[in-house]
């Protein structure tokens, strides 16, 4: 007998219309008309140094040495280095860019001619100073495990666009974060809306391949074999929740091909990987890169980059050069393949760490960890490009104009998605949980 | 305005047809949801020195008018904002407005008098009357009151299960296994009730009874084999685990299943299981990440301490206090600071497993931060760290090198579980290194002499102590009887037998994992926001019996001796009671993580089911923990092939990387008291049945038996079906199985592998039905 005649043999043909009703849908929160449909959030773990890449202070080379002033540090606490530690001044010199001046460090070459496209966010901050708190901080705007990650309130609110891939992907390239997964977890949101990891190599999905033992005709006689038996067991039981259990082994079948189909990105043309810098086949932020994109083309809701590396304690020169050099070309390149698409519209970019870096030195040669102050930088849908957002004193210490927490972050992405960050809810444990808590200010500065 | 006239009349029609208005049903629902977060039970945040949660509040002398003024509608200035046009005055300010319905509810009420009631869950417990009810469908008392509530519904109550399927209920239900076929054809072939108390009295002695339930108990107690946060270390709380299995087995009576967890280290002269109980209070998540405060982090286990105990025991969102006073419930912060003050004293204290009893004191009232490596060694400043812990870090990675080196082989399809045993000796020589350090110190509880004070923290901030405050229980719960001021003191107020929280919570979370659904559906909250009992008296009366005998097995054997239990789960000739909400049919649910992972293992005949001991490590797909944490404590220690089969609650619970077979299907990292999990149903829990290794290999055993079974195809198919599923197979079924072992033997190479696969993914063997 062959498969043809077992899948007729089995009526499987009999019972396929009446499943046609099981494939989910989403339930779509609109509070109002979007203005991105995709994110692409790029997130460099450890804390990248804003002083060295984005916030221009002159003044630290006058303090190179010496203790910043009394009305800075007093009553401020670190991680590891005492207030009164001598400043040090940027590693890497800076230069005016683009039609807006924006200060970029040269550090940063490729990004400094993209930065007309993108919003630069000088003043942020956060409530944390730990590594695995501040990214706890970052993705789930709490800085306790437990709540639900910023793409899994997206995916509860939005859901997919499309039914063969998963809704929100996380790449990861470099050292893990401290928090482990929970940075694209669910807390308490259900299981279905946390990130799902994809992996550098062969199998990128968890359990995705066949056992080696397995010919494919088999695999797909045993899938008719199992729907056929639940089906009849749906028609015993009455039991609705048997035909999604159908459809969801039915679309575990088709992320068997459609996954490693979009993650296959040998079939890009030459010209393209030698614009994201790939030079050969090793996982890499760059190959991460591309990946959004086609993940982003092929409907994929939300887009988690974890980069890891950025924890500079020591020699930071060599060691932020280093880290620059791997995702400069390729973060720049992200921007510009997307607009040439006609996608960058549509497609939100957000780039930062958990938190920023000290303008004091630890040791001789380091950063330590700083949540007063830190860059990010936003582009593509609903941002204004090329906008310069907050500033912060002539140190680089604290935000004295326009300062953004990470729940303003938070609202202004919900707001770009469509979603009313205030009105986004889930209620557990008798009350009525928001990414926000209760704070957030949409930054309206930022909005195209 | 004809139309809301009359819509006002109809609602009035239909308030009054409905019975009298019931203050918890009704009314509370509106003020808390409409008015309590301004003018509630929150001196602090409330407005115009208004209170409209007590009557005295509510009919106060505002100045010449009162907010409402009992039995008179039209003088209670309450009623006047809710309907005012007038923009400046309308109540309440924000938000949706109160429908006409609602409006309509709370005149009639105040014409009535305007009376207030306790919360039901604060009233005092009291044992109620059992309905005179005479039909034969009656069993016991549970019956009665669940056919009284269907009758006043005009639903019907489903027919009893057919036996097969009825003793794979109870056995899932008391031990989270399928039951052997062998018990199966007995049950059918005299399908007594006689057989089966028997049955019902096998499974609740069965050792695997403390294994089901501790499952249950490990969520509330936000067990976890690892400290979460940064680097997420793993830590010795395993003990804990097997005390919790030991004490359900027993039948602890359970204010000493209680006391023994929340101060069994204050009993006189402790035993050593007594200490390993007070696990419960160390068991939760602890962050030591680089840059931790000690002092931040000695309250942040305070608070999780206070928060567990208010999830577990009285059905309280406590946490909401920790800041603020709390918006619904009557605790304040004060109070929250008052529970909090019987942990001040605690010192993070371990003992050794293996000292025959000898307590081993490594670190008086500190904080544990020096036990573990604090940071990553890429830290410059380190190097004094590295000196101490330098060596065993090199003895580790050069053998987890050596490992890593044969496991980087060219196929994608590496067999996990054989190279584990190759893997097994390197394997356990690391974990011997590794547990030099810690692996065998069991973290208990102990108090200082003298314990730090207690403040309240403003905003939640330990940086912003308030006023200093002494042990103590909320004003607004029952009373306190005084004692030491210590954690016994706290356990001795829980187990009060005028508490009448704690025994309505508990039969209620019992309920909850038999039918799915708990007679309160909000399991974790039991205050002003939480959801009411569908069966108020059905709680009652079993809280009641609860409360008497202690007895969490008497309560199971009640609910599964029912008839309501006994129903059968399918829908299909019934469109009534859609949520099951009156129990007119069985339960029929997805089962939770571990218990599918078992029932897999256990319907091929591949279950390893030794009891206890510490954390297991089957298989998974290598370099997981690497991706998730970095180069910390990254190494898993694959399990032998005989550990890998045993039953998923020994599974290593590492909060950062829980294994997928799990958290694919929902299991928790408990950072904090879980009492309800979600149940999803997705394509990624399809491919781990599809494909996870041990799911082959468990597949590949069971048609290796199934070939080796003697009988003819269709006896075959017959054996592994009810193996799976319990029940006989239909003969749609038998010839969908037998098309399908045609087909994969069509190569005169007869297999049954793909029978064997197919039956292990089935939708009935993920439920119970």
């Amino acid at each position: 007998m062959n498969r043809r005649d077992f899948l007729i043999k089995s009526g499987a043909a009999f019972f396929a219309s009446s499943q046609l009703g099981a494939e989910m849908k989403p339930d779509r929160v609109v509070h109002h008309p979007a203005k991105a449909k995709n994110i692409i959030f790029l997130h460099m773990i450890g804390g990248p140094s804003q002083i060295d890449l984005f916030d221009h202070k002159p003044m630290l080379k006058k303090y190179a040495g010496k203790s910043l002033p009394e009305s800075v540090i007093k009553g401020q606490k670190f991680a590891f280095v005492e207030p009164t530690s001598a400043a040090l001044p940027s590693v890497w010199d800076f230069r005016q860019c683009g039609q807006n001046g924006s200060w970029i460090s040269n550090a940063l070459p490729h990004f400094q001619k993209v930065v007309d496209e993108v919003a630069v966010i000088r003043s942020m901050h956060t409530d944390e100073f730990n590594h695995g708190a501040a990214e706890l901080f970052m993705h789930t705007g709490f800085g306790r495990l437990g709540r639900p990650s910023l793409g899994a309130w997206i995916n509860y609110a939005l859901g997919s666009e499309n039914n063969n891939l998963p809704t929100y992907v996380v790449l990861g390239s470099g050292s893990g974060a401290a928090s482990g997964n929970n940075t694209w977890g669910t807390g308490f949101l259900p299981g279905k809306f946390q990130g799902v990891k994809f992996r550098s190599g062969n199998s990128p999905v968890l359990y995705l391949d066949n056992p080696k033992t397995m010919h494919e005709d088999d695999r797909r006689a045993m899938i008719s074999a199992v729907t056929d038996l639940n089906s009849l067991q749906f028609q015993e039981s009455g039991n609705n929740e048997v035909l999604t259990r159908n459809a969801q082994l039915r679309m575990a079948h088709r992320m068997q091909t459609s996954i490693p189909d979009t993650l296959d990105i040998e079939s890009e043309p030459e010209y393209i990987k030698e614009m994201y810098g790939i030079k050969n086949s090793k996982p890499s932020f760059a190959r991460n890169c591309i990946l959004a994109r086609r993940l982003v083309e092929k409907g994929v809701r939300f887009i988690q980059l974890m980069d890891g590396g950025w924890d500079h304690h020591g020699n930071i020169k060599k060691s932020l050069k280093s880290k620059c050099s791997h995702i400069d070309q390729s973060m720049s390149a992200l921007i510009l393949d997307l607009k040439q698409r006609g996608l960058l519209d549509e497609t939100l970019i957000v780039w930062g760490g958990e938190f920023g870096r000290t303008p004091m030195t630890q040791g001789s040669s380091g950063r330590d960890h700083h949540n007063s102050a830190f860059t990010m930088w936003m582009a593509g849908g609903g941002i204004k490009p090329g906008v310069n957002h907050g500033t912060t004193d002539d140190f680089g210490f604290a935000p004295v104009e326009k300062g953004v927490h990470v729940h303003d972050l938070h609202a202004t992405i919900l707001y770009l998605l469509g979603i009313d960050h205030t009105r986004l809810t889930y209620r557990y444990q008798g009350r009525d949980f928001r990414l926000t808590d209760v704070h957030g200010k949409i930054l309206n500065g930022l909005l195209s | 305005m004809f139309r809301s006239s009359l819509l006002i009349w109809l609602l009035f029609l239909h308030v009054t047809f409905s019975g009298e208005i019931s203050f918890d049903r009704d009314i509370r629902p509106i003020l808390s949801d409409k008015c309590f977060k301004c003018h509630g039970f929150d001196s602090e945040n409330r407005d115009a020195d208004l209170r409209l949660d007590t009557f005295e509040g509510a009919t106060a002398d505002l100045g010449g008018y009162k907010a409402i003024h009992p039995g008179k509608s039209h003088l209670s200035e309450l009623l006047k904002r809710i309907t005012t046009d007038d923009k400046d005055d309308v109540m309440p300010p924000e938000g949706e407005r109160l429908n006409e319905r609602e409006i309509q509810l709370l005149k009639e009420w105040i014409d009535s008098g305007a009376k207030y009631e306790t919360l039901w869950s604060y009233k005092p417990l009291i044992k109620p009357d059992v309905p005179a009810i005479k039909n034969s469908w009656v069993r016991n008392e549970i019956d009665s009151f669940i056919l009284r509530k269907l009758q006043q519904q005009n639903y019907k109550y489903s027919q009893e299960t057919e036996p097969a399927l009825l003793l794979r209920r109870l056995s899932l239900d008391l031990t989270g296994l399928p039951p052997a076929l062998e018990d199966v054809l007995v049950f059918e072939k005299n399908p007594t009730e006689n057989t089966y108390q028997k049955f019902v009295d096998k499974y609740l002695n069965s050792k695997h009874f403390g294994e089901r339930w501790a499952t249950m108990w490990l969520d509330l107690a936000r067990y976890g084999d690892s400290n979460g946060y940064q680097h997420d270390q793993r830590r010795t709380v395993w003990p804990y685990r097997d005390w919790v299995i030991k004490a359900l087995n027993d039948d602890m009576s359970f204010d000493q299943f209680t006391i023994e967890q929340v101060a069994g280290d204050l009993l006189p002269n402790p035993t050593r299981k007594q200490l390993f109980a007070t696990g419960f209070n160390r068991c939760g998540p602890v962050n030591l990440g680089g840059g931790s405060k000690p002092e931040e982090t000695a309250y942040d286990l305070a608070k999780d301490r206070v928060n567990t105990i208010g999830t577990v025991f009285l059905g309280a969102t406590l946490e909401c206090a920790q800041c603020h006073n709390h918006k619904f419930d009557p605790i304040t912060q004060k109070d929250y600071y008052q529970l909090l003050a019987y942990f001040r004293p605690a010192s993070e204290h371990v003992i050794g497993l293996t000292d025959n009893g000898a307590k081993k004191r490594l670190f008086g009232g500190e904080l544990i931060l020096d036990s573990y490596p604090i940071d990553q060694p890429e830290h410059e400043d380190l190097s004094e760290h590295l000196k101490t812990h330098g060596r065993k870090t090199v003895e580790v990675n050069r053998i987890a090198d050596q490992i890593q080196q044969k496991l980087r082989q060219p196929s994608k399809d590496v067999d996990y579980v054989k190279l584990a045993v190759e893997m097994n000796k390197e394997s356990m020589r690391m974990i011997k290194i590794l547990d030099r350090n810690s692996d065998h110190r069991m973290w208990v509880m102990e108090d200082v002499e003298k314990a730090p004070q207690t403040n309240v923290l403003i905003r939640g901030d330990y940086q912003q102590p308030g006023d200093k405050v002494l042990p103590g229980t909320p004003a607004s719960l029952h009373p306190l009887q005084k004692g030491k001021s210590n954690r016994m003191e706290l356990a001795n107020w829980l187990v009060s037998d005028s508490n009448p929280l704690t025994s309505r919570v508990m039969v209620n979370r019992f309920w909850n994992e038999i039918f799915g659904r708990g007679i309160v559906s909000t399991t974790e909250d039991f205050g002003y926001q939480g959801a009411l009992p569908s069966h108020p008296e059905l709680l009652d009366w079993l809280a009641s019996e609860f409360r008497k005998k202690k007895s969490i097995k008497k309560l199971l054997k009640t609910i599964v001796l029912s008839s309501t239990y006994r129903q059968c789960s399918d829908t299909k000739n019934t469109k009534q009671d859609p949520m099951n909400i009156y129990l007119s049919r069985g339960p029929s649910f997805r089962m939770n993580a571990e218990f599918i992972r078992d029932t897999i293992l256990a319907s091929a005949g591949f279950l390893n089911k030794k009891l206890g001991g510490p954390p297991v490590y089957p298989p998974q797909p290598l370099g997981i923990w690497k991706e998730i944490l970095g180069n910390y404590d990254e190494f898993y220690p694959v399990s032998n092939e005989e550990d890998s089969r045993r039953r998923s609650l020994y599974v290593i619970w590492r909060r950062g990387g829980l294994h997928p077979v799990l958290s694919t299907f929902d299991a928790p990292v408990r950072t904090s008291s879980v009492s309800q999990r979600s149940r999803t149903n997705t394509p990624l829990q399809a491919l781990v049945t599809l494909n996870e290794p041990l799911y082959i290999k468990a597949a590949n055993f069971f048609a290796h038996r199934i070939k080796d079974y003697s009988g003819t195809v269709e006896e075959k198919i017959v054996w592994a079906f009810r193996n799976c599923l319990s029940r006989s197979p239909g003969d749609r079924e038998i010839s969908i199985l037998k098309n399908l072992y045609e087909y994969s033997s069509r190569n005169e190479n007869p297999s049954w592998f793909l029978v064997a696969h197919s039956l292990l993914n089935l939708d009935e063997i993920l439920r119970k039905r």
